[in-house]
């Protein structure tokens, strides 16, 4: 790990720490994108200078996604928006440091211990990663509907009306079994689908921005400063919470981990997961206060420690956990380097340095850009919203049309706006048509792999034992669920 | 008991209509060789399952019509923050047609001082807020994060 302390290694890091805040602060830039925009200088660098970082761009861009979420609750990731709502709302009760700082310290812990488990387990967790078909990748998507359904504040049949449009757009395109284009309506560009990132920043941005052209700025007002000292605000409250709420944040951090290291699934859904349940057990009686608080400190603990797990199946398995890792693969063939259980052996220099890499990425990156990014969030909160909300706007148009550099982008981000501002006035939540979206093609894709492998007999989704553990919990979901809105019904 | 909402009726109706129409779009898919459901399968589920929704809705809304009743006559439609939110959407339909005939700077300054003129922003203000921001925009993507626009 002696090569991660020298002088390039660490200006790589710190470089690509600075690089993924500023990407990830801005809507429609992630995390992906990011790493993707990084390969060419990465094609000139010594791994042991380019993979770590990658680590500190990604680790920092997915907290920097949350910076969007607390000025104009436009989330940067798809995990991001499982609790935007809440940070955006305790944001503004108790100022933009505070907010940004329960983010960036709960990613910092969480990325922690993904790391830790990456380190003392990545081979026998890949192992059982090994052990998941496409029916078990469909119960933890039904998993991950179920928990959104009865996540949502409000009424769950909205929240459901909500995820299956979600659902349906993520049908668009063409499908998974026959190559059959569906609603693309003649228009070659949505042959490919709707891009959830172009929908998502129409959905709460250009929404968010609709609103309050509607209102003329009185929905939102402005934003109080924080209350009390920046360092303060940032570290030692946020801290303290985590204190107050250690379980929290070590099940929310296993959580993450552990859908993570799972293929394909990622942070996203460790997001959904751990947010959801503590909306569905967190709430102590109508004096608790921190029940924002503490469902924001949940999903980023976990989608940071996502992060880190992704990497599991990528070092042992060569699979990537989730699109940046996909990524990273690329980076290690471009350097001949084979992924693989071989790979702890014959390249533990650099296993070692990425290890490393996490560990600074997530205990002085995170938390050293973190506050440089809270304290430009808190001088742009400050900007009246007549003029915030224009800069919204434009920003909103060019993350669209910057994705793909097409023009079509911009219209469906205009459209999915005018849609939301719609789905708002009917109070249907936002975030669970994300949710539908991000989480429809797993769940399509898998049932249809599931149904074809075993000749369309439908028992086979019951057969497996882990397969039969997801259902059970979907099935305890659905149950507390029930439970808690029922007796909410009766308050 | 939850109030009903004329936005209930009013959007049960609308996603029941939509679930009915997606499922009927979704009969002209082909199926598998072997007979079994293919690509229509699963936006077929969807749309039964939103409709079904939507109709819930629907009839949840219309349950206490006395109510929904007094509701809708206390509606009225407000043009005037209508129109407002119509000029933001315009100026956002005109993004892409207008960026690749004069450009990205033009384009988007127009965006955002025309959303702070709608806001009743200070004209000065919003055109000196309206260049600084566009300049930092398009330096962050172009040379910061190499992003093309």
């Amino acid at each position: 790990m002696t090569e991660l302390f020298t002088w390039p290694a660490l200006v790589a890091l710190a470089a690509g720490g600075l690089y993924g805040a500023v990407f990830g602060s801005v809507p429609g830039l992630t995390a992906t994108l990011a790493v993707a925009l990084f390969i060419p200088i990465a094609f000139f660098l010594d791994p042991i200078l380019a993979l770590p970082a990658i680590i500190s761009i990604s680790a920092v861009a997915i907290y920097a996604g949350d910076v969007g979420s607390v000025i104009a609750k436009i989330p940067g990731t798809p995990a991001s928006a499982a609790y935007v709502e809440e940070l955006h709302g305790l944001s503004r009760r108790r100022g933009p440091g505070y907010g940004l700082g329960i983010s960036a310290m709960g990613s910092a812990v969480g990325g922690i211990i993904g790391t830790a488990l990456l380190i003392f387990s990545a081979t026998s967790l890949a192992a059982v990663a090994k052990n998941f078909s496409s029916f078990e990748y469909f119960w933890i998507a039904v998993l991950g509907l179920t928990a959104g359904i009865f996540a949502s504040s409000g009424s769950s049949l909205k929240a459901l009306v909500s995820l299956l449009i979600g659902v349906m757009f993520s049908t668009a395109g063409i499908d998974p079994t026959l190559g059959y284009a569906r609603f693309d309506f003649g228009n070659p560009n949505l042959l490919g689908g709707l891009n959830y990132i172009v929908a998502m920043i129409g959905l709460f941005g250009f929404s968010e921005v609709l609103q309050n052209v509607f209102a003329r700025g009185e929905v939102a007002g402005t934003m109080p400063a924080d209350k009390g000292a920046p360092l303060r605000q940032f570290f030692v409250r946020p801290v303290l919470l985590m204190l107050r709420n250690k379980l929290l944040v070590v099940r929310s951090s296993l959580i993450g981990t552990f859908v993570g290291f799972l293929p394909g699934a990622g942070a996203d859904i460790g997001a959904w997961v751990a947010s959801s349940f503590e909306k569905l057990s967190g709430r102590r009686g109508d004096a608790d206060t921190e029940e924002e608080d503490r469902v924001v400190l949940a999903g980023t603990s976990s989608n940071n420690a996502a992060v880190a797990s992704a990497w599991i199946p990528a070092l042992s398995l060569g699979l990537p956990g989730d699109t940046v890792t996909a990524i990273v693969l690329g980076v290690f063939m471009m350097k001949g380097i084979t992924p693989g259980p071989m790979l702890f052996e014959q390249q533990a220099t650099l296993v070692w340095s990425l290890f490393g890499a996490f560990l600074i990425a997530n205990l002085v990156l995170l938390p050293l850009f973190g506050f440089l990014t809270a304290r430009i969030a808190t001088v742009v909160v400050r900007i009246p919203l007549n003029l915030l909300l224009g800069v919204i706007a434009g920003l909103c148009v060019v993350g669209a049309y910057a994705i793909n550099n097409n023009p079509f982008d911009v219209f469906v981000m205009v459209a999915m706006g005018v849609f939301a501002f719609l789905l708002r006035i009917g109070g249907f939540p936002l975030a669970q048509v994300v949710l539908g979206m991000v989480l429809g093609p797993i769940l399509e894709q898998n049932f249809m792999v599931s149904a074809i492998k075993s000749r369309w007999d439908l028992m086979a989704f019951f057969d497996r034992p882990i397969a039969i553990g997801l259902m059970i919990g979907t099935v305890i979901v659905i149950a507390i669920g029930v439970r808690i809105k029922a007796r909410a019904a009766r308050a | 008991m939850e109030r009903p909402r004329v936005s209930d009726v009013v959007f049960g109706a609308a996603f029941a209509l939509a679930g009915i129409l997606i499922w009927v779009e979704t009969r002209g898919f082909p199926t598998l060789r072997d007979g079994h459901p293919g690509p229509a399968l699963f936006p077929g589920l969807v749309s039964i399952a939103l409709a079904i929704c939507g109709a819930a809705l629907l009839v949840g809304g219309l349950r206490q019509p006395r109510r929904l009743a007094a509701e809708y006559r206390s509606l009225s439609v407000p043009i005037a923050p209508l129109s407002r939110v119509a000029l933001v959407v315009v100026l956002g339909l005109l993004y892409p047609l207008l960026h690749a005939q004069i450009g990205f700077v033009p384009t988007s300054a127009a965006l955002i001082f025309g959303v702070a003129v709608v806001l009743r922003a200070n004209l000065l203000v919003a055109a000196v807020t309206t260049a600084a921001s566009t300049a930092i925009i398009y330096y962050a993507f172009t040379r910061a994060l190499g992003v093309p626009l």
